[in-house]
């Protein structure tokens, strides 16, 4: 381990969920970044 | 570099990461939006959508929400595809607006890359990109935009150590009974805060850059260093103390 790397482990949690959704709105750009390519990973 | 692991919970293995892996390289995302690292992986993991990437990373930490050892629907080339099956995938954050914030995650990606590629014995060649394997998407735009080969060349110099700054100031005249110490940071960048509870991230120091310390307050280091490329001084908290000298 290199010298100042700092890990930390935490749990998920649903509270987390909701939050990254009422703070984000999630594009799902199916050209660019991520997207929900239900047929792409099948 | 601080890096949290806030891994998806086995119970989800069958929608996010099915497969075990044994990865045999890196692929390089961007979000194509404006979360940050922390609110993309509780997104990725709390939905139950087929699409899952091992880290994000924003302008401050590397958030790591699959073991590298599983699998995940990140390249768009299908259930048994190299990409799915094989790469780690990292996405870098705010590459919907861009701007500084995306500049300083794509920096923390290079260097997090290249200190990936260092575990695992690896050269720049296994790092790849998302339209390797799927063409049709221009992913990671931003990245593919600003130029791709430049951002290999920033992992390559992480690789190679070349992002040393030895940047000592010795013209300071100390205004108190404390002596001015030094700050010596370690092998990776390492962010200054301009709060003790390191919530508001101002800068960071460059691996094994030198600058100036004003002791210990609160359980954080307090540095002054300049702005690369300036004349320019800030003066912040650090987290990691063994940097004091």
């Amino acid at each position: 381990m290199e010298d100042n790397i700092l890990v930390e482990e935490i749990e998920f949690t649903e509270d987390l969920y909701k939050k990254s959704i009422e703070e984000n709105t999630f594009e799902e750009d199916l050209e660019h970044g991520i997207g929900d390519e239900i047929d792409g990973n099948s | 570099m601080e890096i949290v692991k806030m891994l998806v919970p086995e119970s989800k293995y069958s929608i996010k990461c099915p497969y075990e892996m044994n990865p045999e390289f890196i692929i390089i995302h961007n979000t194509a939006n404006d979360a940050s690292a922390m609110n993309e992986i509780s997104y990725m993991i709390g939905n139950n959508n087929k699409v899952s990437f091992h880290c994000a990373i924003d302008d401050v930490r590397v958030v790591q929400g699959v073991p590298f050892n599983r699998n995940t629907w990140n390249a768009t080339d299908g259930g048994n595809g190299k990409g799915n099956r094989k790469g780690i995938a990292l996405e870098i954050c705010y590459s919907k607006s861009g701007g500084e914030r995306f500049e300083e995650a794509e920096k923390l990606t290079a260097e997090y890359t290249a200190y990936l590629l260092k575990q695992y014995g690896w050269g720049i060649d296994k790092v790849k990109k998302h339209a390797d394997f799927y063409p049709v998407k221009g992913c990671p735009h931003r990245t593919l935009e600003l130029g791709w080969q430049r951002f290999l060349n920033m992992v390559q110099s992480y690789l190679d150590g070349q992002q040393q700054n030895n940047n000592t100031n010795n013209n300071i005249e100390s205004g108190s009974d404390e002596p001015v110490r030094t700050y010596q940071n370690g092998s990776t960048s390492e962010n200054v805060y301009a709060d003790t509870d390191c919530t508001k991230k101002i800068g960071s120091l460059n691996p094994r850059e030198a600058c100036d310390c004003f002791g210990i307050f609160k359980d954080r280091a307090m540095v002054r260093y300049i702005v690369t490329g300036t004349d320019n001084y800030k003066i912040g908290f650090c987290k990691w103390l063994g940097g004091v000298k």
